[in-house]
């Protein structure tokens, strides 16, 4: 988990693959992503289900697609904790 | 975001999520089915078996039995630092009966007090006089997308929140004799008993000839509707698959710092 | 919804050795319902008097909802005492 391969990598452009991931991070990570105003395209692949590690494509308009993405992750993280702040309180 | 919680028990809940994507609903559905880990029977090995099962239908039907989880107590065997199996990572059952008997889930002896069957009443085979059986079985965490019964989740799924808007109603009663999950009532109008329960079938919606019940799907509200096999209570799983997604996360941006 | 379970005998049905732990469709375990699925089902036969009857009530009291479940205890066919006799 976690390990990554960037496969290509341009100004605005950025093509990696997640080792291990699947649509359950994925999917959520392109949608987190694709708020970003700043993102023109991100949308993921995985060329054999079950066998293939997913690859991740992302093009901005100007700014640093890495940047890009590691907002889009710090946005996920939060919602978790922001989730399980909520869920728990409303359990009680 | 906000959430509402219906319905909580050890087994099941319900709640509804809204104000999120339909990816960040979808993820944590996936999160609690494939990726949280609970322990289950992994690997047996039999030194006596004269029942009717074959070893590996016994070794099946012995790795689909829930067992309680603490998953505090215990590690994925893949981030444990032994080598081959220690009590961090794994589990001894063992079962030693002779028939005539029905073996239960009950009858497995645990090396650990806190790892034992979720339910005690489970038939494993029913034996005949003169068999036997014998056998040591090892237990480990693993998740849900490598095998269903690392599953903690059973039929955990969501729904978009039902609208229904009743304006104009000439008290004909049609809509209520239709509804196959009995949540409409007539009053002076129609009324609406339990929104949530809708399944958005939209038989109504036919049955209506004036047209004054419309039924919606509110697109970024999801009802949850979610049960535990047991393994560990249905709070906990809901909480462990947000910080899974939360984990894969983490390891993303740390991944990502070394990278310009 | 009402269940019916129709009279047959068993040998003339293929079936499982056992009744299987979980619902293969949700994973629910349902097994631990048996005995007391199989005893109560068995009381009402012999109380109508017919193999023909309805179990919807006596699933809805076990706690088994869904349709997915049901069916796993509907159509099983116990046969451990029939192999028994081949080992």
């Amino acid at each position: 988990m976690g390990e990554i391969k960037i496969l290509r990598k341009t100004k605005q452009e950025l093509e990696l693959e997640l080792k291990g991931e699947d649509h359950t991070f994925l999917n959520a990570l392109k949608s987190a992503l694709l708020q970003n105003e700043g993102v023109k395209i991100a949308t993921y692949d995985i060329e054999y289900p079950g066998i293939s590690d997913p690859v991740l494509y992302v093009r901005t308009k100007d700014t640093d697609p890495i940047e890009a993405l590691k907002d889009a992750s710090a946005l996920l993280s939060k919602q978790c904790d922001e989730f399980k702040r909520k869920f728990k309180k409303k359990a009680q | 975001m906000n959430v509402d919680v219906i319905e909580l028990s050890e087994s099941r809940a319900q709640f509804v999520l809204s104000g999120v994507s339909s990816a960040f609903a979808n993820a944590l559905r996936r999160s609690m089915m494939a990726e949280v880990p609970s322990l289950a029977i992994d690997d047996v090995n039999i030194y006596e078996n004269t029942s009717v099962l074959y070893d590996e239908v016994l070794a099946l039907r012995l790795g689909l039995i829930p067992l309680r989880t603490d998953l505090d107590l215990y590690v994925l065997r893949s981030e444990c630092k032994c080598e081959d199996g220690c009590p961090r990572c794994q589990v001894s059952l063992t079962l030693s009966v002779e028939g005539p008997k029905t073996v239960y889930s009950g009858d497995l002896q645990s090396s650990d007090p806190k790892v034992v069957p979720t339910e005690t009443d489970i038939p494993i085979v029913k034996l005949k006089k003169d068999q036997k059986l014998v056998l040591e079985a090892i237990a480990r965490l693993g998740k849900g997308k490598d095998h269903a019964k690392w599953q903690p989740a059973v039929a955990c799924g969501y729904k978009n929140l039902p609208k229904i808007v009743i304006s104009g109603c000439d008290r004909c009663g049609a809509c209520v004799d239709v509804c196959p999950k009995n949540i409409l009532k007539l009053n002076e109008t129609v009324v609406v008993k339990d929104e949530i329960k809708c399944s958005l079938c939209h038989l109504c919606e036919k049955a209506c000839e004036s047209g004054a019940i419309k039924i919606s799907a509110d697109p970024a509200s999801f009802v949850f509707s979610v049960e535990a096999d047991g393994s560990m209570p249905c709070m906990e799983m809901v909480l462990r698959a947000a910080d899974e997604i939360k984990k894969k996360a983490k390891a993303l941006t740390k991944s990502l710092s070394g990278v310009t | 919804m009402a269940g019916l379970e129709q009279g047959r005998s068993d040998k003339s049905h293929t079936g499982d050795a056992m009744i299987p732990i979980r619902c293969f469709t949700c994973g629910k375990v349902i097994s631990s319902v048996w005995d007391e699925y199989k005893k109560r089902a068995e009381e009402k036969k012999k109380e109508l008097g017919t193999d023909d009857i309805e179990v919807g009530d006596i699933l809805d009291d076990l706690g088994i909802e869904r349709y997915c479940c049901r069916r796993m205890l509907m159509s099983h066919v116990e046969l451990v005492d029939v192999l028994a006799q081949y080992t």
